[in-house]
């Protein structure tokens, strides 16, 4: 099955009742429920291990869901073919912490390289590339390699090959985690421009200051559940929506689930395929 | 379209780059097997070019019955010259027959008491395949004027014996080759695409078919096959050219040269230099393309 990227009035993304459970009886995800409109700025929150990375991965066909329907633009994406996920991927950019960078190509051949993987002509990539190295302010780096420039340069770099085919949505999973506050902040003002031109921007963090900040919708997950869903939310969930009240006054931490929870909290970091 | 056949050809020689002792290492185990077949080969090709001109040099005799008399035997010559499936037959008249010209000179006491040749004539035959031995036989053991018909049975059964062991030969070390030539391609590929998961990633993260990610792995097989190939084919004619002059010149023997077969034999070990390249790589990249995503991802 193919991707079709026809415009539709269909939310940019919606889950049905999704599930993800991995080989291990780990469950990921637990009959998660809900929908992005176009052209919304989304954060994920939650403590690690609680089903933020896996929900994102789902988007772009990382994974698939165990149970339930996945749709992007209204296309379900779970029985799209190897060549259906090519199609999909090339409108969605997604943004990583680790940048994943390609050390051996300069910054300019990294954005050359994915658009030459999707056939774009040769006069299209040159004037695409320079176009958004102007956009992330990355012109005067062009010939530098990865490991020449700043953490924030590299994520820009990221964020610019994320957007080389004009994606409708920017999926970006911690993209602030490596950074300091200032290259932070700066990384997210680029977000917010990317999203006031059309793109949905869909943002899994940890980063407590931007989220409080920026006051967008939030997405609450605990326990691979959505717990709690504000359209101008704050990093903490209101106490009476938290079905693992402590956390609301608990710092987040990366070690184990909340006493209440009865499952493995390593679902995000999980390396096994889901069971379907 | 041409700016992926730019990207396809940059990632091809990117690896080689990057990998050059992986590349030579691949390359000359390719070089070594079709190097050791190409060889194989040509000993076959001599051994079978030896034996069949053994074959070609088989003649077998027919006598005519003592009935017949001079033009009788002559007329059945001419109609012996004229079957299909013979290249040459030469008459041999009794009284030139080489035993009765011996008996002349070392008994010709005997042949006074005989007085008469009671040798028939002869007529020594040479066909034109081996294999068309037994149906002449067949045929000409019918005719009236033919007392005995002497087929070499023993030698041509030896000599066609041989020759379908060294084609059977052949193909067992020839498949052998194959075999080992496609695993040390198969591993060669899979090392590349270990140490090329990252890109391999990022092109399927930004929407590279599952072609555009195989491509430049498997034409990076074909030219590891075809620089193997070629590597055999200089090789094999410098050492067989020394071979020819240095048999020539000792011991007189001419080894089997004909430089259109040559030619087609080189053609068909570069194409099956690439071949193999093409079908060690497809292995590879099959496998690793039907990986769990985690594996692979794994960058």
């Amino acid at each position: 099955m193919g991707y079709n990227a026809v415009v539709t009035d269909h939310p940019m993304i919606e889950f049905r009742h999704v599930s993800v459970a991995y080989p291990n009886s780990v469950l990921a995800l637990s009959d998660v429920t809900y929908q992005i409109g176009k052209g919304e700025f989304v954060f994920f929150v939650g403590p690690s291990g609680q089903g933020k990375s896996t929900a994102l991965k789902l988007l772009y066909r990382e994974i698939k869901a165990t149970g339930g329907q996945v749709l992007v633009d209204g296309q379900d994406v779970g029985g799209l073919s190897a060549f259906g996920v090519a199609r999909l991927r090339r409108h969605i950019g997604v943004v990583f912490q680790d940048f994943r960078l390609l050390e051996h190509k300069t910054v300019r051949e990294n954005l050359k390289f994915a658009m030459q993987v999707v056939d774009t002509p040769l006069s299209a990539i040159r004037k695409r590339v320079s176009e958004l190295l102007e956009q992330v302010g990355l012109a005067d780096r062009q010939r530098a390699f990865p490991q020449q420039l700043s953490g924030g340069e590299q994520q820009r770099l990221c964020i610019a090959r994320a957007l080389i085919n004009h994606p409708p949505l920017l999926l970006a999973d911690e993209p602030t985690g490596n950074l300091d506050p200032d290259t932070s902040t700066d990384i997210i003002k680029l977000l917010e421009a990317i999203n006031l031109k059309g793109t949905t921007v869909v943002m899994a963090t940890h980063d407590r200051d931007v989220v409080d900040r920026l006051r967008k919708r939030v997405i609450y997950f605990c326990a691979g559940q959505i717990i709690a869903d504000l359209e101008e939310g704050g990093y903490y969930p209101p106490a009476e929506d938290a079905v693992c009240a402590e956390l609301t006054t608990e710092p987040y931490s990366n070690t184990t689930a909340p006493a209440s929870m009865s499952h493995d909290t390593s679902a995000d970091t999980n390396s096994e395929e889901p069971v379907g | 379209m041409i700016s992926q056949l730019e990207f396809f050809a940059t990632e091809t020689f990117i690896s080689l780059r990057r990998h050059p002792a992986m590349a030579f290492a691949a390359s000359i185990c390719v070089a070594s097997a079709l190097f050791v077949a190409g060889f194989v080969g040509l000993a076959l090709l001599n051994t079978g070019f030896a034996v069949n001109t053994a074959l070609n040099r088989v003649r077998f005799n027919v006598y005519f019955s003592p009935e017949s008399n001079r033009q009788e035997a002559w007329s059945a010559y001419k109609r012996i010259t004229k079957l299909d499936g013979v290249a040459s037959a030469t008459f041999i008249p009794k009284e030139k027959s080489p035993f009765w010209l011996e008996m002349r000179k070392e008994h010709p006491e005997l042949v006074r008491d005989l007085g008469h040749n009671p040798l028939p004539d002869c007529v020594v035959i040479k066909a034109t395949d081996v294999s068309m031995i037994p149906s002449l036989d067949e045929e000409l053991k019918g005719w009236s004027e033919i007392h005995e018909v002497q087929v070499p049975k023993e030698v041509t059964g030896n000599l066609e014996s041989m020759r379908a062991a060294v084609n059977r030969i052949g193909l067992i070390v020839g498949i052998v080759l194959a075999a080992l030539s496609l695993t040390i391609i198969h591993h060669t590929i899979e090392l590349t695409l270990y140490a090329r998961r990252k890109e391999i990633h990022i092109m399927s993260l930004v929407g590279a078919t599952p072609i555009t990610v195989a491509t430049p792995f498997l034409l990076e097989g074909i030219l590891y096959g075809l620089m193997g190939g070629g590597v055999a084919i200089g090789g094999l004619y410098l050492l067989y050219r020394m071979l020819i002059d240095y048999v020539n010149t000792l011991y007189k023997i001419q080894l089997y040269y004909d430089q259109t077969i040559f030619t087609h034999g080189m053609v068909a070990m570069l194409v099956a230099g690439a071949g193999l390249g093409l079908f060690g790589s497809l292995a590879s990249i099959l496998k690793y393309l039907h990986r769990p995503r985690s594996k692979m991802t794994n960058a």
